[in-house]
């Protein structure tokens, strides 16, 4: 055994080399998978999303229960679930940018009425944006869906949102489908790319979007 | 910045960025006097409040022509109101540590059609500063050539003497203590007060860090 040990020895190293040297192969093929699927532009199929910290395309889109609504009313996200989809949009009534995409906001929630359950969340603590405030530009705007107000904000860190307004649209199973900007430009005569609602069609149409992600633009959520 | 400093780095960095136009620099430039429409240098009285429309290699060679100042860019629009709130004391880090080498930079990520509204507010605080607008506006390219974290506004990001990314300010949903003017304030005076050589040692924070990797892998 002593005689042999130092040749076992050093077949078991050459042994391990080997099986290293492939670990590093393999790691460095899933590595280079993983990076190529994370640079693509608005296409995080795999790994960190491009432009959110907290959550990524196919997660499974953080739950809420019971979160006051200008209705008066509780609100869970269960209570949509038979949605075949779901548009969570973080937004507030004071940014300008925010105030901007109502009318989209609207316009698309009555096109997209029984197909896509749209609501809006708002985590602000400025006064002109909490729960009071959002009943009146509810009621003054005719906003057809559920805006709801949650003072903790945890729901806002949950989504990782960042700015108003940052929208989420979930699958028909509460999946992550595509997050972030509304379509590519405030002035709407010169948006060239509709992000969400091409997302939305494609998800309505049993496909997958072509654009799963895209750079939300407004004013910060103040967290606190 | 003193005024003959202005006068001399002014026309500089424009005609750096004329001379890059065949790259697709662009850089316009705006001044309060003329109410948003092109005005030559030189034009009298009222503060010299200068706008310059720029782009992201424009953006980059503009600060590669600040050598031994420590910048702060302050990313703010018309449309953001907590921006507009933050705004004066970009105004007011400026006067206080100029003389010891701080350039106080503003970027307004609003339209060319904003252009008077922005001016109009410079001119409000006095904003004897560089005066930046993003040629993409406020349109995504904006967001992502200056890679503003989570597209959200007001966003800060400071370099040190040597031109470096040191620190960069944004609202966080992971973070348990967001970032105060304090903290921009404190990192201005260490950054300040840093000597060659120092780069190496000074810690980041990294929870207040919005680096990538590759700034920390760069440090090391």
């Amino acid at each position: 055994m002593n005689a042999t040990w130092p040749i076992t020895r050093r077949l078991h190293e050459r042994q391990a080399q080997k099986k290293s040297a492939q670990e590093v192969c393999l790691v460095a093929i899933l590595s280079a998978f993983v990076l190529g699927a994370a640079l693509s532009p608005g296409n995080a199929q795999a790994g960190k999303a491009k432009f959110n910290k907290v959550l990524s395309i196919g997660d499974a889109a953080p739950d809420w229960t019971g979160l006051p609504g200008t209705d008066g009313k509780k609100h869970s996200l269960n209570d949509y679930r038979d949605a075949k989809a779901v548009v969570v949009v973080f937004t507030c009534n004071h940014c300008p940018v925010a105030k901007m995409y109502e009318e989209r906001l609207i316009d698309f929630a009555g096109r997209y009425e029984n197909k896509v359950q749209v609501v809006a969340i708002s985590v602000s603590h400025i006064p002109a944006d909490r729960l009071d405030k959002m009943k009146a530009r509810a009621a003054e705007k005719g906003f057809e869906f559920p805006y709801l107000y949650d003072e903790s904000q945890q729901i806002g860190r949950r989504y990782g949102a960042t700015a108003t307004p940052h929208f989420f649209l979930l699958d028909a199973e509460r999946r992550i489908a595509y997050m972030g900007a509304f379509d590519d430009n405030f002035d709407e005569m010169k948006v060239e790319k509709h992000y969400l609602i091409d997302a939305v069609d494609a998800l309505l149409a049993g496909k997958t979007p072509k654009v799963r992600e895209s750079l939300q633009r407004g004013c910060a959520i103040e967290y606190e | 910045m003193s005024r003959i400093g202005r006068a001399v780095f002014v026309p500089s960095a424009i005609a750096i960025c004329f001379a890059m136009s065949s790259c697709g620099d662009r850089v316009e430039k705006t001044s309060s006097n003329q109410g948003g429409k092109r005005a030559t240098r030189g034009d009298a009285a009222a503060p010299d409040i200068i706008l310059h429309s720029i782009d992201k290699p424009g953006f980059d060679a503009l600060l590669a022509h600040l050598p031994g100042k420590v910048i702060l860019v302050d990313f703010w629009a018309t449309w953001c109101p907590p921006c507009r709130e933050k705004f004066p004391h970009s105004v007011e880090l400026s006067r206080k540590f100029g003389p010891q080498g701080l350039e106080v930079i503003t970027l307004a990520c609003d339209d060319e059609k904003a252009t008077a509204d922005v001016l109009t507010f410079l001119r409000a605080h006095e904003a004897v500063l560089q005066n930046l607008r993003s040629a993409s506006g406020a349109g995504e390219k904006t967001f992502e050539d200056f890679e503003i974290d989570g597209g959200a506004l007001p966003h800060y990001k400071l370099y040190d003497r040597s031109g470096k990314l040191r620190r960069t300010f944004s609202t966080d949903p992971v973070a348990q203590v967001q970032f105060s003017l304090a903290d921009v304030d404190a990192a201005v005076i260490e950054l300040l007060a840093e000597k060659p050589g120092d780069a190496a040692t000074v810690a980041d924070e990294p929870d207040e860090d919005e680096h990538d990797e590759a700034e920390s892998r760069e440090r090391e």
